[in-house]
């Protein structure tokens, strides 16, 4: 079994250097690095109590070569972690990727918080392993297909919506885009937010 | 040296593609009825709706290899089952745009109690999760509509063994077991059939 998932994981991997041709090197580390920096800040503020009580760097590599199948409830295996995944799916699409792509890096982002990120307090999950990545992606692409609907209306009302179903329109590099300028005097700090929108 | 040979097998294949079967990585989605057979000391019959996902490399000619998610729930008696078939496998094209596919793998199964009378509930757990191996297959076919979207039907069937009891609750956000036995394993025979497409 997992010779057989080692030889899969192999074929899908390798399979990567064939599928990047839109986006740069340096991009793709950069957009990976946004999400891998996003992964730790919401691990640490969302699971605060649990990394005091349970976690340890001890964890964090002996965790990582030990993944199991985890007994979490319903709600976090399908639900959470198919929102989650749609969030790597559709920012990674923001960033020009394609649906293929986006699959991928999603797959990839979800790994590297499985392995690098939560071992600080459990052991890597191959339910979320799984999950995370392929529901999140069609989550995604639903989420994705509702926004341009909405977006194509071409009314105030439904650029709004399309942008409050997907708001990784806002940091697409093709459609709408924002840009936030931190700025401080010495007496006021504060961060200034400009939009473009087509 | 038996997994190099299936690996040579699978990256040899190079000959015409038809539009229902694309070198490439895909994904499926689909979703269907499931009719599955407990047995332990006896047998119990319990029906319901599952949700399938597979995503694989398809080769160019027969071959793809593949890992799958089949979400099933049942009812039995006053007991929700869920289980995930998580597995990896192969799927063979047959002519037609018929296909043929096997895959092994491994099943976490929640028994839900909340509404079970039995031992478990005075525990206090709220699920039962076991855990165990699977394998199976599956016997279906593509097609393609004119506006090029590609859907499929699927039979299938599968063998899993269950044991490991484990009787879980949440206390707040984490999952803690609250008791764990090596029981009478229960032996599961399922057959589906599913109606899907293809998402990319």
């Amino acid at each position: 079994m997992r010779c057989g998932l080692i030889i899969f994981l192999f074929v899908f991997l390798s399979r990567l250097s064939f599928a990047q041709e839109r986006v740069s090197s340096y991009e793709r580390m950069s957009n990976f690095g946004i999400v891998y920096g996003a992964q730790w800040t919401s691990y640490v503020l969302t699971q605060k109590p649990t990394i005091e009580k349970n976690g340890s760097l001890r964890n964090w590599y002996t965790n990582l070569g030990s993944p199991h199948f985890d007994n979490d409830s319903f709600d976090y295996n399908i639900f959470q972690h198919s929102l989650t995944g749609a969030a790597y799916f559709l920012f990674y699409r923001s960033r020009g990727y394609t649906k293929v792509d986006s699959f991928l890096w999603a797959f990839i982002s979800s790994a590297a918080f499985e392995f690098t990120v939560e071992t600080v307090t459990e052991r890597p999950s191959w339910q979320d392993l799984y999950q995370t990545p392929v529901y999140g992606t069609i989550l995604g692409m639903g989420v994705e297909k509702l926004s341009d609907t909405l977006y194509e209306t071409n009314t105030w009302w439904g650029k709004t919506l399309g942008t409050v179903v997907n708001p990784f329109r806002l940091i697409s590099k093709k459609k709408d885009s924002v840009t936030f300028m931190p700025y401080s005097d010495g007496k006021v700090t504060g961060v200034t937010i400009s939009g473009s929108f087509e | 040296m038996k997994f190099l040979l299936l690996i040579f097998l699978f990256l040899s294949s190079a000959h015409a593609q038809e539009r229902t079967w694309k070198e490439g990585l895909h994904l499926f989605l689909g979703g269907g009825l499931n009719l599955s057979n407990y047995h332990t000391t006896g047998d119990t019959l319990g029906s319901g709706l599952h949700f399938k996902t597979d995503f694989g490399y398809f080769f160019q000619e027969k071959w793809a290899i593949e890992s799958g998610s089949n979400v099933k729930f049942a009812k039995v008696h006053d007991t929700l089952i869920w289980d995930t078939l998580l597995t990896i496998g192969v799927r063979r094209r047959l002519r037609d745009n018929y296909y043929a596919r096997a895959f092994i793998g491994q099943a976490p199964t929640v028994f839900f109690t909340h509404d079970s009378p039995d031992l478990y509930k005075r525990s206090g757990s709220s699920r039962i999760l076991y855990s165990g191996p699977v394998i199976g297959g599956g016997y279906g076919k593509f097609y393609q509509t004119p506006d090029d979207t590609v859907w499929f039907w699927e039979i299938g069937g599968s063998f899993q063994k269950l044991d490991n009891a484990k009787g879980v609750r949440d206390k707040g956000t984490v999952p803690e077991v609250v008791f764990q036995t090596n029981r009478r394993a229960v032996e599961v025979y399922s057959a589906t059939f599913s109606v899907g497409i293809l998402v990319f």
